[in-house]
């Protein structure tokens, strides 16, 4: 063949046939493809291939892919139906939208204020507590430094170098009298006869009652922290815990620093005789078991005395049995444990006294001695003569020396304590009677009980999914709403992935 | 309706079937169905297969409708997600192309049309495997160069020139004189 030198590609007269050419070019084709036999040949040739090619037909395709592609246009768009929806009840309706944004908000702000309120009021109200503990702690600085307690809050504001008017303890808003929606009342007590403050009182109340804080504090130099929620409290008002001995050993302080008269005052009241501590211990048998619980109860009453400790352990067809350590005021324990006897038959009894009267005596002295040591120390201080060493030195003893005080004066409270309360030991043990009538409860109350059992359940349940919701609720939704989105594009992603 | 369903383009009904239109992609699965299952029953073994890849072809496209923008033609961008079907397939068969068995106990198909079927796919199967497949989007498909370009992402200048070679190899593997069979006087019209 002579393609080379043939004005017409070949290739082109197949393209001219394929209907790929430009215009210009198809034209110029078919005029020369009259002309050419050579061409004319070889484009009969490719509609007859053609034409042979279309022989091979395919049968047509099964109705089954119609059932199954439709099955899937079907799912597809009733898949999308909801969302539509969706999507269209959010774009029709903007005052729909509108009230149910609000209504969420609503919902939120009227769970939370509330909490928040509390909560601010809680947090209020531990300030004033915390602050009304640092006032008196400072107080107790200020009285072991000038001797005596400040006359007003302002005396223990800032002030540089601190002075008995400005003695730089609490800063300058609580030196001012309020924080943290509390006002602090400060008022020193009547001076004493050499002119000095020796007792003092200070207030703490909401600003605004109800809003800032709930209950009002009082407190004075003993260091107790009485709140009420009534408008003021005051010296008759209920302690808010066990500060009092924390304190004390303050006040034993201030005590050391004024001198040891004011302490022998306020301390140890000296015990006349021997110092004995009592025990006794009592096992009684009765029938009445309840009466001789309420009985024990009213002598350890009557006589001034409290429970120690008290247990009462029991099986249903067994008799009870009530353990218990009861505090008698020493002088009284005989006509105590007297009426305790009369409450049943006596199994066993004991008594017995150990003296420590040396004991208190041997404590009395230690702790004179540690005082007297502290005393002699803080006058050393106090003089502020020699090297800054030497000065932290002695701030280290008097520490160890306040610290040693401390747990001598703990002991001897304590000793003291069992001397004037003697213990005793009362173990009850019930007669027991088998009762012959044990009625089992009937059936219709069996079936009452598990119904109003199964109500309580019922009820309790209701209450804790709401509770749930309603606490943990808008934090999920809130969640939700922040991972949808994502989630949802990492879901299409990954079926996307799948399919393809 | 239906005259002017006819009407519409294929880009039109995609566009319908993304604003909810349910009809429109029946239409459209109405237009490619035989074209679909065709593609697959010339280029695999059993029916069977070829009528699933047509259905997974028409569900992929179901699933891909919606983010189907109108930079291509309909057609172009169903015969690519056939395309990736059936290599797919292919990759998870691990067979090399095949062409399909034809269905001779088909009724349809009269003694002359099977033989001279037989005869075509004879000589397809003779043809490299590239030159081929031009071909037969060429041909059965009946996409245009620059379509089919697209397609195998080849330049439209390779598609032309295997499409030539394809050709004038057929031409010598299908000349009325050679077969035995005596049927090419239908192939010759």
């Amino acid at each position: 063949m002579n393609h080379t030198t043939h004005p017409i590609e070949h290739e082109d007269l197949m393209a001219w046939l394929d209907g790929e050419l430009s215009a210009e070019r198809a034209e110029e084709i078919a005029a020369h493809v009259k002309t050419c036999d050579d061409c004319r040949g070889l484009v009969e040739d490719f509609r007859r291939v053609s034409n042979q090619l279309a022989a091979w037909q395919v049968e047509p395709a099964p109705t089954s892919l119609d059932a199954r592609v439709s099955a899937a246009l079907q799912a597809t768009t009733h898949k999308k139906a909801p969302f539509a929806q969706a999507k269209k009840f959010f774009a029709l309706r903007p005052a729909w939208r509108l009230s149910a944004v609000a209504a969420l908000l609503l919902i939120v702000a009227a769970i939370s204020i509330p909490n928040l309120l509390r909560s601010r009021i809680a947090s209020n109200e531990a300030s004033a507590v915390s602050s009304l503990r640092s006032l008196n702690t400072v107080c107790q600085s200020y009285a072991s430094t000038y001797g005596e307690f400040p006359e007003s809050l302002a005396q223990l504001g800032p002030g540089n170098p601190p002075s008995k008017n400005s003695a730089d303890l609490v800063d300058g808003v609580l030196a001012r009298g309020a924080k943290n929606g509390y006002l602090f009342t400060y008022s020193p007590g009547p001076p004493s006869a050499s002119g000095r403050v020796l007792s003092y009182t200070i207030t703490a109340h909401p600003l605004n009652a109800g809003k800032s804080g709930q209950r009002s504090f009082f407190t004075d130099q003993s260091g107790v922290i009485r709140a009420s929620t009534e408008l003021l409290a005051d010296a008759e008002s209920t302690p808010i815990g066990e500060w009092r001995t924390e304190q004390l050993s303050d006040k034993a302080q201030l005590a050391a620093s004024r001198g040891a008269n004011a302490a022998g005052e306020k301390q140890a009241p000296a015990q006349p005789g021997p110092m004995i501590v009592r025990t006794g211990s009592l096992a009684l048998v009765t029938k009445e078991f309840d009466s001789t619980r309420a009985a024990i109860q009213r002598i350890v009453e009557n006589y001034g005395g409290f429970f120690g400790q008290l247990n009462v352990s029991g099986e249903e067809n067994n008799g009870r049995t009530l353990t218990a350590t009861l505090r008698i005021p020493a002088e009284r324990l005989e006509k105590a444990m007297a009426e305790l006897r009369a409450l049943g038959r006596v199994k066993d009894e004991t008594q017995s006294g150990e003296e420590v009267t040396q004991q208190h005596v041997d404590l009395t002295a230690r702790l004179a001695n540690a005082r007297a040591t502290e005393k002699r120390l803080v006058e050393v201080l106090q003089q502020r003569t020699g090297k800054v060493g030497d000065v932290l030195e002695v701030e280290r003893e008097i520490a160890r020396v306040r610290g040693e005080s401390e747990k001598l004066d703990a002991e001897q409270r304590g000793l003291e304590k069992q001397v004037r309360f003697a213990t005793v030991h009362i173990r009850v043990t019930e007669d027991f009677r088998a009762q012959l009538e044990v009625a089992p409860p009937s059936t219709a109350s069996r079936l009452r009980n598990a119904a109003v059992e199964g109500y309580k359940s019922a009820v309790e349940n209701a209450i804790g999914v709401t509770e749930f919701l309603l606490g943990a609720g808008p934090s999920l939704l809130l969640w939700g709403l922040i991972f949808f989105w994502p989630a949802r594009l990492l879901w299409r992603h990954l079926r996307r992935a799948t399919a393809a | 309706m239906p005259a002017l369903r006819d009407m519409t383009t294929d880009e039109q009904l995609v566009e319908d079937f993304q604003r909810g239109s349910r009809d429109a992609f029946a239409e459209l699965f109405r237009r490619y169905r035989e074209k679909m299952y065709g593609f697959f029953r010339r280029r695999t073994e059993n029916p069977a297969r070829a009528e699933e890849l047509a259905q997974e072809t028409f569900l992929a496209a179901l699933k891909a409708a919606p983010r189907f923008e109108p930079r291509a033609l309909v057609r172009t961008w169903l015969f690519g997600i056939a395309m990736n079907l059936l290599r797919a397939d292919r990759r998870k068969v691990g067979q090399a192309f095949q062409l399909a068995s034809l269905p001779l106990d088909k009724a349809s198909a009269t003694d002359c049309d099977a033989a001279s079927a037989l005869w075509v796919r004879e000589a397809l199967a003779q043809l490299d495997e590239d030159h081929r497949e031009v071909l037969l989007l060429r041909e059965y498909e009946q996409l245009s160069y620059a379509e089919i370009a697209a397609l195998l992402a080849l330049p439209v200048n390779t598609v032309r020139s295997r499409l030539f070679r394809a050709r004038m190899a057929l031409r010598e593997l299908l000349a009325p004189r050679s077969p035995s069979l005596g049927t090419h006087d239908r192939a010759v019209m």
